[in-house]
């Protein structure tokens, strides 16, 4: 195959993974430890990916994206032995949760969310409880299958069928009242399984928020209500979920992953950006690097999404156009901003307890649906939310690491903000919005707008160059009932193999979908080491 | 005191199918109506002297062909006249003309868009494939995820065999479930009042926007009724919809069912944990050895059924049965035809505009008119600029209005049953008109110059007087987790009910509304193979 520059080819190898993220690391660190040798190409200057840390300014770090770890599965930490010794996990606080009328609720991550709803209701906190259960016990019959390649339906449909069948056995195994109630559940809005079972406009928006991480759906989009499952899964303790942060910032996990893949024989190229991914007569061969110099493997694994890997590394001519079409009908929507703030002093947020452990887990701002829908119609129409939702952390709180002596680095995860505005360009709303996000956070918190020594604010645009994610999708793949499961990326190919031979799939876009959880990495790792 | 053999609440068109078939096996039937007419929300009133309007429901596409023959319908007077073709204005004095016939939709679809027209095709198979791959669903009870009786894993055996013969379409049929129709027809097509026309058959009825998941489905839902009659299958009876009425009518009484009309039900009899019974209002009492209802699942257990036999989980899934009406109707008189300006230069060319006015007119010029139509109703108001599906039944069957004069019926989206800020539709009905016509005056600036007489209905006028709880048209939303099994509640969707001797035959039961006849046929169907 021609190429326009200049080649050498330097090695070869078994396997070549594009991207060293968190699930290009685990897919790495399980082939290593199978045996296999493995290169991991990655074009930044660290690993990491969205699940990095990053520096905001001289002596302040934070996390690229994603903050905390307590999505990712602890088979993966029990089967890599990311145990204690090769990372510290500091337990987050409780909530905050502003509302537009500036008050401010504090739910104390000591005691159960449950007794402190029903301080105010006990309706609410009897039904936290009874949705809180029916989360754990449906994760835990869905286990199997976001833990390991989902079953293949042969060519024969009916065998599809069977192995769906299957899937439905575990899923029945939940019982005469709560199946049919799963799969109900599954398509809903998650604002009707609120309003079927909540009184307080608050606790709808703190479990809402939840469902709509990363999403581009509004309370009242259908399917909403599964991204409640996604992000509160049983190992997360489901609703009672708590922010785990990693002391060092979250890259020390992600450069424990990769420690493990290194130690098991991996090899990590930084600054290694893949041009393009090689293939000859329908087989990949191996990769190029941006620099010129080829790399011969016999699988490349691409922890790339998957338009970036299908669209701009490999070539058109060996997939056919309908794969090639339903690659690009898939919907990867830019929803997130991130801001990141170095700050000279802690902020302090009205109405919550004074000192630290208030405001070391999460704080949201956005106090009602109708907050979160307003958001997401703006959205819709390639418009910037005058209140975007906020989600926001602290890490420094706990960990004196990421900033100086009494200095503090603040996360901030805004929704919904469009990849494409109407009207006017990034370029110009990126401090616009990043303005607003700080007043926001001022009303809450007097005073911390005059404490920002140092902004960051990353828009969808920004997230798409920095990470290479299409469109600047966190999650790659937008986490919608049609892009699941045996739908995810596309329908059909939901096994981690491509048209491509030797080319597989591993990162978020992937079953089970992204948020941090490490699945779609140990997935892939495990059906390439059964194929191979 | 006679003793009837079934007695059938509501003579709506499924409460009289059912009772037909019944009648047709040799039951002796009652059916009782409240109204002081059969057809229910299938009628024509003469609202105005001379003046006849198909009040609620105004076109038939679902109807099932074999009811029509079973019933042999044609004998007792129904016949069905052609609608032509979807004629979508714009304001920019331009039009989409979808005609019935291919060749034609595609010369006009060329001058919007060659890429479209040639898209056009592709997607009309799709639909078909489509409808034929779930019409089997629609005409057998729905299956139960949870029952393994050898009745029920038959019959899932007989439907995974069915879907393995449509192997190719089961992704396809996968994403229709759960997409949204917005996103299925970009997919497709480019042109902005395409994909607005086409999306909009998807939000007809439910409380959702285009953009909502799911749907995707109610498009599907709509198209089924394209293909079933081989021939022109949107139609208008002769007469109206009370054509249609009467002809049920005329052949559940050849069979041997009475017909009582204004007589309410005020109790249905439970002894035992059986019904045997009715009370009309006035307290006369009716003894019965089953009780069908036609009505909807909430009027039936929470309004007919004492609470006392039933179980307090069975009560929370009929409160959770989602209604809320989303849907109007104007119906108008007017003194000539209605001249839309994006015709000008057809009569400017002294060619008759009249096959432009014998189809359906719909307003609904891209997604996001729609989308935006929606964004009102979910904050609790009327569409300032609703979506309009208009049709002209005095072009179709001239007795619908006096020589030269025409009737006009428009179906109005979006008009929320619970409005906001304590507003009531007593107070904002005439004001809801105003907003439609002040709508349809942009695209036909001679209407209010032609207008005599209007009538309007809200959602609150369609439960007042129609029984429709909260104003749905298909007694409760055709939601993906209202469908199939769930469809009203796990248990109960195959019209059997908690209440022995209770089944039900409407609009809320499997498969759902329209004009469609199937869900009082399949009662039929199950109420006679159960023995009883």
């Amino acid at each position: 195959m021609s190429m326009a520059v200049s080649t050498t080819v330097s090695r070869t190898v078994d396997i070549a993974i594009i991207g060293a993220g968190l699930n290009g690391l685990v897919t790495a660190a399980y082939l290593a430890k199978a045996g296999r040798s493995v290169v991991i190409l990655e074009k930044a200057d660290r690993t990491g990916g969205t699940m990095g840390t990053v520096e905001i300014a001289p002596g302040y770090v934070g996390p690229a994206a994603i903050d905390s770890i307590e999505l990712v599965h602890p088979l993966i930490i029990e089967d890599l032995e990311l145990s204690e010794h090769r990372i510290r996990m500091i337990r987050g606080g409780g909530l905050i949760l502003a509302s537009e009328d500036e008050k401010c609720l504090y739910f104390d991550s000591n005691g159960s969310i449950a007794d402190q709803v029903a301080l105010f209701s006990e309706t609410d906190a009897k039904a936290f409880r009874e949705l809180n259960a029916f989360l754990l016990h449906v994760s835990r019959a869905l286990d199997s299958a976001l833990t390991q390649p989902l079953a293949d339906p042969s060519s024969n449909a009916l065998s599809g069928a069977f192995n769906l069948l299957k899937l439905g056995w575990s899923l029945r195994k939940l019982g005469k009242d709560e199946m049919p109630e799963a799969l109900r559940f599954l398509p809903m809005t998650i604002q009707d399984v609120l309003d079927e079972r909540f009184e307080s406009e608050a606790l709808k928006a703190m479990i809402a928020a939840t469902a709509l991480k990363g999403s581009w759906l509004g309370p009242r989009s259908a399917g909403s209500a599964y991204g409640l499952l996604h992000h509160s899964p049983h190992w997360a303790d489901g609703l009672n979920r708590t922010a785990v942060f990693v002391g060092g910032g979250p890259g020390a996990f992600t450069d424990a992953v990769a420690a493990v893949a290194t130690e098991a024989g991996a090899e990590i190229r930084l600054n290694a950006n893949v041009h393009k991914i090689l293939v000859d007569a329908g087989k990949c061969t191996g990769v190029v690097l941006e620099s010129g110099e080829e790399i011969q493997a016999r699988r490349v694994v691409s922890a790339l999404d998957p338009r970036t890997t299908f669209e701009r590394l490999t070539g058109p001519e060996w997939l056919d156009p309908d794969f090639l079409e339903k690659i690009g009908q898939i919907r990867s929507s830019g929803s997130v901003t991130i801001v990141r703030l170095a700050l000279d002093r802690m902020p302090q947020f009205q109405g919550t307890p004074e000192g630290g452990k208030s405001i070391s887990g999460r704080i949201q701002i956005g106090g009602s649906l109708e907050y979160f829908e307003r958001a997401f119609d703006a959205a819709k129409y390639g418009t910037l939310p005058e209140k975007p939702y906020l989600m926001a952390s602290i890490p420094s709180v706990l960990d004196p690491t990421l900033a100086p002596a009494d200095k503090h680095i603040m996360h901030v995860w805004a929704q919904f903000t469009p990849t494409k505005l109407q009207g006017q360009i990034w370029q110009d709303a990126r401090e616009e919005i990043g303005d607003r996000i700080v007043s926001i956070l001022d009303r809450h918190a007097p005073g911390l707008k005059g404490s920002v020594i140092h902004r960051q604010v990353e828009t969808p645009p920004d997230l798409e160059e920095r990470f290479g994610l299409t469109n600047g999708c966190l999650y790659h793949v937008d986490l919608a009932l049609d892009q699941l499961f045996y739908m995810r990326p596309v329908p059909g190919w939901f096994r981690y193999e491509t048209p491509i031979d030797g080319l597989f799939l591993c990162g978020a876009g992937v079953h089970p979908g992204g948020a941090g959880t490490g699945l779609p990495g140990k997935c892939a790792a495990a059906h390439i080491i059964k194929k191979s | 005191m006679k003793k009837y053999g079934a007695v059938v609440i509501g003579a709506g068109h499924n409460g009289m199918i059912c009772a037909a078939y019944l009648a047709k096996a040799g039951r002796s039937v009652l059916v009782l109506e409240r109204r002081h007419l059969v057809g229910g929300a299938t009628v024509t009133e003469e609202i105005y002297p001379g003046f006849k309007y198909s009040v609620c429901s105004y076109v038939v596409s679902l109807f099932r062909p074999e009811i029509i023959s079973d019933l042999n319908l044609p004998a007792h007077g129904y016949e069905l006249l052609p609608l032509d073709g979807t004629m979508s204005p714009l304001l920019s004095g331009d039009y989409l003309m979808r005609w019935h016939d291919a060749g034609d939709t595609r010369h006009e679809l060329m001058r919007h868009s060659p890429k479209d027209a040639e898209a056009y095709d592709r997607f009309g198979q799709l639909m078909y494939h489509l409808a034929m791959a779930v019409r089997p669903m629609l005409s057998t009870p729905s299956p139960s995820p949870t029952s393994l009786s050898p009745k029920n894993l038959n019959h899932l055996r007989r439907i995974a065999a069915d879907f393995g013969k449509k192997e190719e379409y089961l992704f396809d049929l996968a994403k229709l479930m759960t997409m949204s129709s917005a996103d299925f027809v970009e997919q497709y097509f480019e042109t902005p009042v395409l994909q607005g026309t086409l999306s909009a058959s998807g939000v007809i009825g439910t409380f959702m926007g285009p953009r909502s998941p799911g749907s995707a489905y109610v498009m599907l839902h709509h198209y089924m009724g394209e293909i079933d009659g081989q021939f022109r299958a949107w139609g208008f009876p002769r007469g109206g919809m009370g054509g249609l009425a009467e002809a049920l009518a005329g052949a559940a009484r050849s069979f041997g069912a009475e017909i009582r009309t204004e007589a309410p039900i005020e109790q249905i009899l439970v002894k035992n944990g059986e019904a045997h019974g009715v009370v009309i209002e006035g307290g006369e009492e009716i003894e019965a050895s089953l009780v069908v209802s036609s009505v909807d699942p909430r009027l039936t257990f929470r309004k007919l059924v004492e609470p006392e036999h039933l179980e307090d989980d069975f009560l929370q899934h009929i409160d959770r049965f989602k209604f809320r009406g989303s849907s109007g109707k104007v119906n108008l008189s007017l003194d000539a035809l209605p001249e839309f300006s994006c015709l000008e230069s057809i009569r400017q060319r002294g060619e008759p505009t009249h096959p432009y006015l014998a189809g359906a007119m719909s307003i609904s010029p891209s997604i996001d008119y729609v989308e935006r139509a929606y964004d009102d109703a979910k904050y609790g108001r009327f569409s300032r600029r609703p979506y309009l599906d208009i049709i002209i039944p005095s072009m179709i069957d001239p007795s619908m209005a006096p020589p030269g004069k025409h009737v006009m019926s428009i179906f109005v989206q979006y008009a929320p049953y619970d409005l906001a800020d304590g507003a009531t539709w007593p107070n904002e009905r005439e004001a809801f008109g105003d907003a439609v016509i002040d709508t349809l005056s942009e695209y036909v600036p001679n209407l209010k110059d032609i207008l005599l007489h209007r009538q309007v209905i809200s959602p609150w006028d369609l439960e007042q007087t129609f029984g429709l709880t909260e104003g749905n048209i298909f007694h409760g939303e055709l939601s993906l987790d209202q469908l199939f099994f769930l469809r009203p509640t796990p248990g109960t969707a195959g019209y059997s009910t908690p209440v022995r001797g209770l089944f039900m035959c409407g609009s809320g039961s499997h498969p759902g509304g329209g004009v469609m006849g199937a869900p009082g046929q399949l009662a039929a169907r199950e109420i006679l193979a159960k023995g009883r």
